[in-house]
């Protein structure tokens, strides 16, 4: 799953962005992972509200999710409906400049336990950097483990850096095209069950991940993006990483 | 380390397949806006403000700026300069000009920072008012204070010519919008 991403955001991290007191995006568009045995891809929907200058409150619904099973004799297909989320967001540092300014934030994010499964939730603090030219952007965040869980992943840390550029400034009527380059870092502790943790899960991994990011106005934005691994160094026997993609629009009311 | 697996690099390719497909297959909505073009057609016309505005870094994160300030109700157009970070705005027709506490409000709320620099450029009737002399608004409500310049000074000009009224604004706690001009042309 994607990471909430608004207007120039990398999209598989997160960022110091706030829209802006009474702010009303709506995102949706489709992520998955593929090059595995195992590919998933999930229809998502989200939305962006700007509570107070500073304060922005993310909803993602509830992503309908369809997972395939790549065996010698076929696909075995699952549909699921995936828990919605809700992340905060407050950027409480800013310093705004002609045609630039730098920020930072702090998020808390929480998926709300409609399947069944305990909330997982997700701290994480950012900072950056967007000018008329050029981007960067360094968090770093921690996904706990609910400690009530029976079985699934273990806790997640993240660690990401991204650089953007604009090739060219155009006017307010132009489509605008920004190119991104994240580099992501995880450590991952082993998944639990029951309990206890698991062998042969786990591990460190960094993955690079190039995005366009193309508005042809000044209210909706195309973006997508390719997270590819790089290194991994997992523990013990496991498969290697799939490719993740996100195809996303955002439309701002 | 694992060596990355040929179904990775055959997912690669599809998915750069799937995703170039996706975005050629956007292209017509990456047509310019309706609402956009407006804003620029509106732009040469009538009572305009022009503010420095800081942290103005593209179009779409702007937009959040352009609709608290088309949420106001208090203007009619809306333009950026992104290299000069410069917003400009046109105020309704039958509105009295903004307060500059409120413009900065406005762009505060919306995440931004107004300098306290805004230049004018308004309509209307040159008059004296009790030994002050005012400019009488054409197409919006009321009148603003003009303050002593070089420019008002050497206007010998009637109060029945419309002119345009170039010039910094500032304000205080009697006057909360007075323009020194910088000059004064006949439009017609």
């Amino acid at each position: 799953m994607a990471h909430p991403a608004l207007a120039h955001e990398p999209l598989f991290m997160m960022s110091h962005e706030a829209p802006g007191k009474g702010a009303f995006d709506v995102h949706a568009g489709l992520s998955g992972t593929r090059g595995t045995n195992q590919e998933q891809t999930a229809l998502e929907a989200e939305l962006t509200l700007g509570l107070a200058r500073d304060v922005a409150a993310e909803i993602l619904l509830p992503a309908l999710v369809v997972q395939q099973q790549l065996n010698p004799s076929g696909r075995d297909t699952q549909v699921a409906v995936e828990d919605p989320a809700l992340t905060l967001k407050w950027r409480f540092w800013n310093d705004n400049q002609v045609g630039k300014k730098y920020a930072a934030a702090a998020m808390v994010r929480s998926t709300a336990p409609i399947t069944g499964q305990p909330p997982t939730v997700t701290v994480g603090i950012s900072q950056g950097m967007e000018s008329l030219s050029w981007y960067y952007f360094v968090d770093s965040r921690a996904r706990f483990a609910p400690t009530s869980l029976q079985q699934g992943p273990g806790s997640t840390l993240f660690a990401d850096m991204a650089g953007g550029w604009r090739p060219y400034l155009h006017g307010l009527d132009d489509t605008d095209i920004v190119v991104f380059l994240e580099t992501n870092y995880e450590h991952r502790y082993p998944d639990q069950q029951g309990g206890l943790s698991m062998a042969d899960t786990g591990g460190d991994f960094v993955f690079v991940a190039p995005e366009i990011l193309a508005s042809p106005s000044n209210r909706v934005m195309f973006k997508t993006g390719i997270q590819i691994p790089l290194l991994q160094f997992p523990t013990g026997a496991q498969e290697a990483e799939p490719l993740r993609f996100v195809l996303k629009t955002e439309i701002r009311f | 380390m694992r060596q990355r697996s040929a179904p990775l690099t055959r997912a690669l390719a599809r998915v750069s397949l799937s995703l170039a497909l996706s975005l050629a297959l956007a292209a017509p909505a990456l047509l310019p806006t309706a609402q956009a073009k407006e804003i620029q057609q509106d732009a040469s016309t009538s009572q305009r403000l022009t503010l420095r505005v800081d942290g103005l870094a593209c179009y779409f994160c702007a937009y959040g700026l352009e609709r608290a300030f088309r949420k106001s109700g208090r203007i009619s157009a809306f333009d950026i300069d992104m290299d000069k970070g410069l917003v400009s705005l046109d105020f309704a027709a039958g509105q009295p000009p903004p307060s500059l506490a409120d413009l900065k409000k406005i762009v505060h709320q919306a995440g931004y920072d107004a300098r306290d620099e805004v230049e004018a450029a308004l309509r209307g009737h040159v008059v004296d008012r009790t030994g002050l002399r005012y400019l009488e608004l054409v197409d919006a409500t009321g009148s603003v204070a003009l303050a002593a310049s070089p420019a008002l000074d050497a206007w010998t000009g009637s109060s029945d010519s419309l002119v345009l009224v170039t010039g910094p604004v500032t304000s205080d706690e009697a006057t909360p919008f007075r323009v020194t001009p910088t000059s004064i042309t006949i439009t017609e």
